[in-house]
C-alpha cells in the first residue's frame, strides 16, 4: 500500500474523473485567460512617503523632521523621486519599465480608520458598509467558467477574495517531511468521500506546485515569510493550468513608533517585501511574467510629519506598486499635490490626487479585457464616475 | 451507512462523542435534560464581568501619559484578555456535561455576532458579551437575548452604535453629525427579520432614529454614583419625534423606542422564519426541508420566541437522528471534539493560533453575518491539510496514556466505508499514528 505515492494518488483522482464542484481543482481546470494578475495588501497602512520618497520636493526635509531620508541612501528615479533603500533590489526592475511606482492615491472614503479602510479597499465599495464580497471575487466572478480561478495565499481568505466564486486557499503547513505517508493514506480515505475528495485533491496539488516535496513547506516566520509565501504564489501562478488571480497581505506596517530610516524597523520590511517581489518573479518563465501585473496596495498613507515617538500616525494619500513583465513602468505615477502646509490635506496628510480604483480598474481592464460596465457596476459597483487610468500596462 | 441515534445525539446535537459515553444514554432523553437554564452558564469564576472591564477601562484612559502608549497598552491588554476568554471557553466546550446547551450557547453567539478584527475594545468585551448576553438566555426568551445583545457595549461598539447622532437631537443640531444605520440594518438583517424579512431602506433608517441614544454609559463619564455604566440611554443624542417602523407609528419615547421596536420585530413572523432556518441548517441539513422549518417557526410563533420550547421542539425532528445528510464539523468544533474524543482538556496558544489559520479564530467573523454554518464554507484545501496538523499534534498531547483506538472508532463517529478504513489503520507503524489517523479521516470531520 505504501506504493501508492502522493503523486500516483493524484493521478488515480484524476482519472476517475471527480465530480468538481467544491474548489477550483486547479488541474483539471482549462484556463481561458492567460494573463495573472496578484493583488498584495500591506495591512496597517504602509507609509508610502518612506517608500517612495519625495526628496525633490523643496520642502521635504522641513515636513518630514527627523524621518527625512539623507539624499545619497535614495536611488533616484526621477528628478522628484527616489526608492527607498530597502526597495534597492527593484532599480533594476524599473530601469527596465517592469516597475511603476504610484504616488498620491487613496481610497474613495476618509477615515483614518484600519477596519473601515480596509474593508473599503477590499471590498471595491466607496462606503465602510458590510459587503459580503470582494472585488476580487467579483473579477473571478465576471471573467467566469474555467478561467475563474483564484487563489489566497498565506493567510485567511480575505475580504477581496470573499464571494460566490470559490477560491482555493494555500499556506505554508506546519506538517515535516516524514508525513508524506500519513498523508497518502489519508489521501486514500479523503479519494473515498464524495464531498471533500475534491478539496483533499487540490490541497495536495497545491503544494506539489507550491514546492518540491524534499524542500519541505514548514512555514517561515517575521520577514523570511515575504520571501516563502512570493515565491509559492509564483509558482502557482507560473503552472500551465494553475491559478490566474492571486492575492497575498503582509501586516505589521502599522509604524506608529521608531520606524527608523536606512535599515530600519519598516525600510527592512521594505527590503522584505523588494526581496519577495523578486522571489515572485523567478518562478515564472519569460512568457508568464510578460503576462503578468502585480499591485502592492495599502489602506491609507501615513502623516507628514513625524510623530512624537519616532514614527508616523494614521494618514490619507499613499503610495502603490506595479510590478510585472506586463507594467509599463520606469516612471513614477503621480500628479503631485506637493509637500508644503498649505498643499496638505487637514494639514497634516498627503492629499490623494486619485481613487485606488481608478488605478486597480486601469490594471484589470487591460489585463482581463474588462468592460466599463463590468468594472463600473460589478466589479466596483457605483463606480460610473470613477474613470480607469490607461496606459498602465503593455 | 449505519445511523445510531446515540452518536447522533453525541455528535449532531452535542459536541463530539467521548468513549464510554455512548452505552450510558438514551438519545432524545439526554438531551431533554441538558434543556434547563444554567446548562449554558460557562462555570469558570475567573473571568470579568463586563462592569469590571468597563470600570478598568475607564480607569485606564483617565491616567495619564502619552495617547500612543496608552492606545499600545490598551491593544496588549485587549488580547490578553480574549485569549483567557477562549481558552477557557475552549476549556470549558471540551469537558461539559452539557453539550447540547454549550452548542446552543455557540449557535446564539455566532447569531448575535460581534469580531475582534474591528474595533479594539470588542476584544475586551467579547468573552463577557456571550457570557451575560448570551448564555443566560439560551433557554429564555428570544427578545431577552436580542434586548441584552442590543445593549452591551460590544454589540454597542462593534456597530457602531455608539456614533449615531439623530441629526435634529441636542448634538446632533450642535455639531453636525449624524446617523449611523449599521446596527439597525443589522439588528433587522441579521438578527430578526433575514434580508428578505419585508423591511425597506425607510425602515433602516427609522429603526436607526429610534435607536439613537443608545450607548455605552461608563467609557465616556465614567461611574455614575459610584457604578460603571456599561450601557446608557443620552437623550442629547436620541432624534426627537415620533417614527414609523414597518408601517407602524411610535410616538416619541426615548429609550423605550427602541425597547418597543426590538420587542415588535421579535414578534415578526418572518424573525420566527428566519431563525427556524437558521436553527435547522445548523443542526439537520445545510439545505434545510420545508417541514422542518415550518414546524421550528410554529413553535417559535407559538410560544413568543421561547427558546426553551424551540431547542425541544429541535430534538422532535427525525430527520437530524435518521436522515442521511450529514453536517460537517466547523474548525472549532472539529477541535473541541478531537479533545472530548482524547480526553484533552486543555488548550495552548498554538491551538488559538491553528483556530486562526483555519479562518475560525473565536469572535472574529470576517463580518457581522458571523460565521458560515456549511460544508462550503470550511471544506477548503488549506484547512483539511491543517486539521490533519491539528490531529498529529493533538494525539502527541495524550502520549504515554492508554488512549483507547478501538474504543474512539467505534463510539465517536459514524464510518462510512469501514474495511477501508480499519485497513488503513492497520498499516500506520503506532498507536499515535492511528489515532491521529482516525481525528483526520474524513469520518471524523462529519456529525
Amino acid at each position: 500500500m505504501r506504493a501508492l505515492n502522493r503523486r500516483s494518488f493524484l493521478g488515480a483522482a484524476c482519472a476517475g474523473g471527480l465530480a468538481t464542484t467544491f474548489a477550483p481543482s486547479l488541474s483539471f481546470a482549462r484556463a481561458s485567460t492567460d494573463r495573472r494578475f496578484v493583488f498584495v495588501l500591506l495591512r496597517g497602512a504602509m507609509d508610502g512617503l518612506h517608500a517612495i520618497v519625495p526628496a525633490g520636493d523643496p520642502h521635504y526635509r522641513a515636513a518630514r523632521g527627523s524621518l527625512a531620508y539623507a539624499a545619497n541612501d535614495l536611488t533616484r528615479l526621477d528628478g522628484m523621486f527616489g526608492l527607498a533603500p530597502g526597495l534597492s533590489p527593484l532599480a533594476a526592475s524599473y530601469r527596465s519599465g517592469e516597475l511603476l511606482p504610484v504616488q498620491g492615491l487613496a481610497i474613495p472614503y476618509r477615515t483614518r480608520s484600519h477596519f473601515d479602510a480596509q474593508s473599503i479597499l477590499e471590498t471595491g465599495l466607496d462606503k465602510p458598509v458590510g459587503a459580503a464580497s470582494g472585488w476580487l471575487n467579483r473579477t473571478l466572478e465576471v471573467l467566469g467558467g474555467a478561467s475563474s480561478q483564484g487563489i489566497a495565499v498565506g493567510g485567511p481568505l480575505p475580504l477581496s477574495m470573499q464571494g460566490r466564486v470559490p477560491v482555493a486557499t494555500w499556506a505554508p503547513s506546519a506538517l515535516r517531511s516524514g508525513n508524506e505517508a500519513f498523508i497518502d493514506d489519508l489521501s486514500q480515505l479523503y479519494n473515498l468521500d464524495p464531498v471533500l475528495a475534491d478539496p483533499f485533491t487540490a490541497a495536495l496539488t497545491l503544494q506539489e506546485q507550491a514546492m518540491d516535496m524534499d524542500a519541505g513547506g514548514t512555514s517561515k516566520r517575521g520577514l523570511a515569510q515575504f520571501e516563502q509565501l512570493f515565491a509559492a504564489t509564483g509558482r502557482f501562478l507560473n503552472a500551465a493550468d494553475g491559478a490566474r488571480i492571486a492575492s497575498l497581505e503582509f501586516s505589521g506596517w502599522d509604524t506608529h513608533v521608531g520606524q527608523g530610516l536606512a535599515n530600519g524597523t519598516l525600510d527592512r520590511r521594505l527590503n522584505a517585501l523588494a526581496t519577495g517581489l523578486l522571489a515572485l518573479k523567478s518562478q515564472f518563465s519569460a512568457d508568464a511574467w510578460s503576462k503578468t501585473v502585480v499591485v502592492v496596495a495599502t489602506e491609507f498613507g501615513r502623516t507628514v510629519a513625524t510623530n512624537g515617538s519616532g514614527g508616523t500616525d494614521h494618514g490619507t494619500g499613499g503610495a502603490a506598486l506595479l510590478y510585472g513583465g506586463a507594467v509599463r513602468g520606469g516612471r513614477v505615477l503621480a500628479d503631485w499635490p506637493g509637500l508644503a502646509s498649505h498643499q496638505l490635506f487637514e494639514q497634516r496628510d498627503l492629499r490623494p490626487t486619485f481613487d485606488t480604483r481608478q488605478l486597480l480598474k486601469g490594471v484589470l481592464a487591460a489585463q482581463f479585457d474588462l468592460r466599463a460596465a463590468e468594472l463600473d457596476r460589478l466589479v466596483f459597483p457605483d463606480s460610473q464616475g470613477v474613470p480607469a487610468l490607461a496606459g498602465l500596462v503593455r | 451507512m449505519q445511523i445510531d441515534p446515540r452518536l447522533r445525539a453525541l455528535n449532531r446535537f452535542g459536541l463530539g462523542a467521548r468513549p464510554g459515553e455512548l452505552g450510558q444514554i438514551d438519545p432524545k432523553g439526554w438531551l431533554r435534560a441538558q434543556v434547563q437554564p444554567t446548562a449554558a452558564i460557562n462555570p469558570d469564576k475567573s473571568l470579568l464581568t463586563t462592569e469590571a472591564m468597563i470600570d478598568a477601562l475607564a480607569a485606564a484612559r483617565n491616567t495619564g501619559g502619552m495617547a500612543q502608549d496608552r492606545r499600545q497598552a490598551m491593544r496588549k491588554q485587549g488580547r490578553e484578555m480574549a485569549g483567557r476568554e477562549v481558552l477557557s471557553a475552549l476549556r470549558h466546550a471540551a469537558t461539559t456535561q452539557t453539550p447540547f446547551a454549550e452548542r446552543l450557547a455557540r449557535f446564539w453567539s455566532n447569531h448575535f455576532a460581534i469580531s475582534m478584527q474591528g474595533e479594539p475594545l470588542v476584544s475586551h468585551l467579547a468573552g463577557a458579551y456571550e457570557r451575560e448576553a448570551i448564555r443566560p438566555h439560551v433557554f429564555g426568551r428570544f427578545e431577552d437575548m436580542t434586548l441584552a445583545s442590543a445593549m452591551h457595549p460590544a454589540m454597542l461598539i462593534y456597530l457602531d452604535q455608539t456614533r449615531s447622532i439623530g441629526p435634529n437631537s441636542r448634538a446632533g443640531r450642535k455639531n453636525g453629525r449624524g446617523l449611523n444605520e449599521n446596527y439597525a440594518r443589522e439588528l433587522l438583517e441579521l438578527h430578526t427579520l433575514g434580508v428578505d424579512g419585508g423591511y425597506t431602506q425607510d425602515d433602516v433608517r427609522q429603526l436607526a432614529l429610534m435607536l439613537t441614544g443608545w450607548t455605552v454609559g461608563g467609557l465616556a463619564r465614567g461611574r455614575n454614583g459610584g457604578e460603571p455604566l456599561p450601557f446608557s440611554f443620552a437623550d442629547r443624542l436620541h432624534e426627537p419625534g415620533a417614527k414609523i417602523l414597518l408601517q407602524r407609528r411610535f410616538d416619541a419615547a426615548g429609550e423605550q423606542e427602541g425597547r418597543r421596536a426590538i420587542a415588535m420585530l421579535c414578534r415578526h413572523p418572518s424573525t420566527a422564519r428566519f431563525i427556524a432556518t437558521k436553527l435547522v441548517r445548523h443542526f439537520v441539513a445545510d439545505r434545510p426541508q420545508q417541514a422542518d422549518v415550518d414546524a421550528i417557526a410554529h413553535v417559535f410563533q407559538r410560544t413568543g420566541g421561547d427558546l426553551r420550547a424551540v431547542s425541544l421542539a429541535l430534538l422532535e425532528r427525525d430527520s437530524a437522528f435518521y436522515g442521511t445528510e450529514r453536517k460537517f464539523r466547523t474548525p472549532q468544533d472539529f477541535i473541541i471534539a478531537a479533545a472530548r474524543a482524547l480526553r484533552v482538556n486543555d488548550f495552548d496558544r498554538a491551538t488559538l493560533r491553528a483556530l486562526q489559520s483555519m479562518r475560525h479564530a473565536f469572535w472574529s467573523p470576517p463580518s457581522p453575518a458571523g460565521y458560515g454554518d456549511t460544508v462550503q464554507g470550511w471544506a477548503d484545501p488549506d484547512s483539511l491539510l491543517r486539521r490533519a496538523d491539528l490531529a498529529k499534534a493533538l494525539t502527541r498531547r495524550t502520549r504515554g496514556r492508554n488512549t483507547d483506538i478501538g474504543a474512539i472508532l467505534a463510539e465517536t463517529m459514524e464510518v462510512a466505508n469501514p474495511s477501508a478504513l480499519v485497513q488503513i489503520l492497520d498499516q500506520q507503524p503506532d498507536r499515535n499514528t492511528q489515532l491521529a489517523l482516525l481525528l483526520a479521516s474524513p469520518d471524523f470531520q462529519w456529525r
